[in-house]
């Protein structure tokens, strides 16, 4: 038996193939394109989004495949991708394990000119895509090589990064030659392989199925003073509509639980599919009345 | 085949572990907001030739260590030596399974990364093996600071003035931990049928169908009448390019672009109709 006293140790274990991408070897000695001055200063938005690990993913066509997903990665000595990724995007990779990008846009708009790539599956990335940790396929990371060309500012209060171009050009990033070590991960290379097995085991899949939720037709009205969901429209051949909900109806429960505001009554529906029937209760002009509503696909 | 043996009590421990954390209580307290207020401070960071960052932060008051600057990092790390001279172990038991030596979950009360002064901060105790190499060349590196610390800020990193300049956030990061295990086993997860329901944060009024390949657009199948995709001009046929400035190549995709949009907000919406690309605008509608 397990004593409770393991449980973080085991979570940090967990944790531990998360952080820092590969260190990269054999003194590559990688030289980055000379881009100054080049829309330097000019902002772009690059939308991201925070993965369930904890991640900051943003998303980039390479020579107009994709989108890939990649992670944010300060940590990684360079842009870093498997050779799945490659072969789509179609770019070759040369005997030293480094390849170039024609075109590499972010989301947003960011064109990042003749990006130089390392094409490789680092571990992590075995390892979270076997075990879903990210709740969707993480195809690479962006490390310094990429990072250091632009002024980046993040705030997780909001869903978007501004890039700015820098007027400068970064050192190549140098490989640590060991000995006593021939990976430049310390030995953990082992926990990709691992992860990836436990992953199917517990029958994990790097992008999970995601589905919207079902649809009603109906718009509600901003809250006012009163804290009740109110129906302020019901739009026109909308299941709302066939079930007979009105315009001015109050939604008092759904499926039996008490709906008492906006955040209870999303909260309530927030698991409905298409095809699946909400029960409503609403208050009509202060009588009851029971509904029953078929949703359909659409967001 | 003697050299897969550890490989297999590992796997199994964390098939073991995942049944235990499933369940198991933690009872930690979430990080708390930062308590010191901020107005922005610029903190310096050395740019190791491995193209690594690092920063040099006190913990405790004890220090100043160096350690990494990562951002795809979700926890802090220190190892050993570090959370002994801090004296984050106090109190701690020992624990079965300490691989690198572990020590599991600590918290720091402050840790501060030049002018950035956080408090109650998570960490994990161990000596990374990458961090230990580095260390060993380029060093000493004590550990790595990562999203627990950066995501209270709003941040930004620049490499050629080799600054990190924090500014007062309003993001509480959570407890990587439980939200992970939360995600990987719980709630968060897939439901009975395989598939999660990511809700829309407001109503668009549209039906997806085929997925577009490489940025051909996700095809509409359908637009409710009287829809605000309906009003912003959207026909069946249309193909969508982006949603608020967020790709949508397919349907998953579309319900993660329409995931961060808001009652009342009108965001651009581009679309692709017999082959030519035009920019909307639409405003998505309270509602269900």
């Amino acid at each position: 038996m397990l004593s409770r006293s393991g449980v973080p140790a085991l979570i940090g274990f967990l944790a531990l193939i998360l952080v820092l991408g590969g260190v990269v070897q054999q003194n590559p000695i990688l030289a980055l394109d000379q881009q100054a001055g080049k829309g330097v200063g000019q902002p772009v938005e690059v939308p991201f989004r925070l993965t369930i690990s904890k991640h900051l993913m943003v998303r980039a066509r390479i020579n107009g495949k994709g989108p890939f997903n990649f992670v944010l990665d300060t940590g990684a000595p360079a842009l870093f991708f498997t050779e799945k990724v490659a072969e789509r995007a179609g770019v070759a990779q040369q005997k030293d394990g480094w390849g170039v990008c024609d075109t590499l846009e972010l989301e947003g708009g960011l064109q990042i000119p003749k990006a130089k790539v390392r094409i490789d599956t680092p571990f992590q990335l075995e390892g979270m895509n076997g075990m879903g940790l990210a709740g969707a396929e993480i195809h690479g990371l962006m490390g310094y090589n990429i990072l250091a060309q632009y002024r980046i500012t993040i705030d997780l209060a909001g869903d978007r990064m501004v890039w700015r171009r820098l007027d400068w050009e970064p050192k190549s990033p140098f490989g640590i030659v060991d000995k006593s070590d021939s990976s430049g991960q310390g030995g953990l290379e082992i926990i990709g392989g691992l992860m990836k097995g436990l992953g199917g085991v517990l029958g994990r899949k790097a992008n999970p199925n995601l589905v919207s939720r079902g649809y009603a037709g109906v718009l509600l009205a901003q809250p006012s003073g009163e804290k009740l969901v109110k129906v302020e429209a019901v739009l026109p051949g909308s299941p709302a509509e066939k079930s007979g909900l009105k315009a001015g109806d109050h939604l008092v429960a759904v499926d039996g639980e008490p709906t008492t505001d906006a955040a209870s009554f999303f909260a309530a529906i927030s698991k409905t599919k298409k095809g699946q029937e909400l029960r409503l209760k609403v208050d009509r002009a202060g009588a009851g009345q029971e509904i029953v509503l078929l949703l359909e696909g659409g967001i | 085949m003697k050299s897969r043996a550890p490989q297999i009590r590992l796997l199994i421990f964390f098939v073991l572990s995942a049944c235990l954390i499933a369940f198991g209580p933690f009872g930690k307290a979430e990080d708390q907001p930062l308590k010191d207020p901020l107005k922005e401070a610029i903190v310096p960071f050395k740019l190791l030739k491995t193209g690594h960052m690092t920063v040099e932060a006190k913990i405790n008051d004890k220090g100043p260590y160096t350690l990494i600057f990562d951002t795809g990092a979700p926890i802090n790390l220190l190892n050993n030596k570090v959370a002994k001279e801090a004296e984050l172990l106090k109190g701690k038991a020992p624990i079965f399974f300490a691989p690198y030596g572990s020590k599991g979950d600590v918290k720091i009360k402050k840790l501060e990364v030049g002018q950035g002064i956080a408090a109650d901060v998570q960490a994990a105790v161990m000596d990374h093996p990458t961090v230990s190499l580095i260390s060993k060349h380029l060093g000493p590196i004590e550990g790595i600071v990562g999203f627990p610390f950066f995501a209270r800020y709003k941040m930004t990193v620049d490499y050629r003035d080799q600054t990190l300049t924090l500014e007062p956030g309003t993001f509480q990061p959570p407890d990587v931990m439980k939200e992970m295990v939360k995600g990987l086993f719980g709630a968060e997860g897939n439901s009975k049928d395989g598939f999660k329901v990511v809700p829309s944060g407001a109503l668009l009024g549209l039906v997806p169908g085929e997925n577009g390949n490489d940025g051909s657009g996700l095809l509409v199948d359908a637009v409710k009448e009287g829809s605000p995709a309906a009003k912003a001009g959207v026909v069946v046929g249309d193909r969508l390019i982006s949603l608020n400035d967020r790709w949508t190549d397919s349907t998953t995709d579309l319900i993660l672009a329409s995931s961060y949009l808001k009652p009342g907000s009108p965001v651009p919406l581009e679309i692709s109709r017999a082959g030519k690309k035009m920019k909307l605008r639409v405003t998505p509608a309270g509602g269900f």
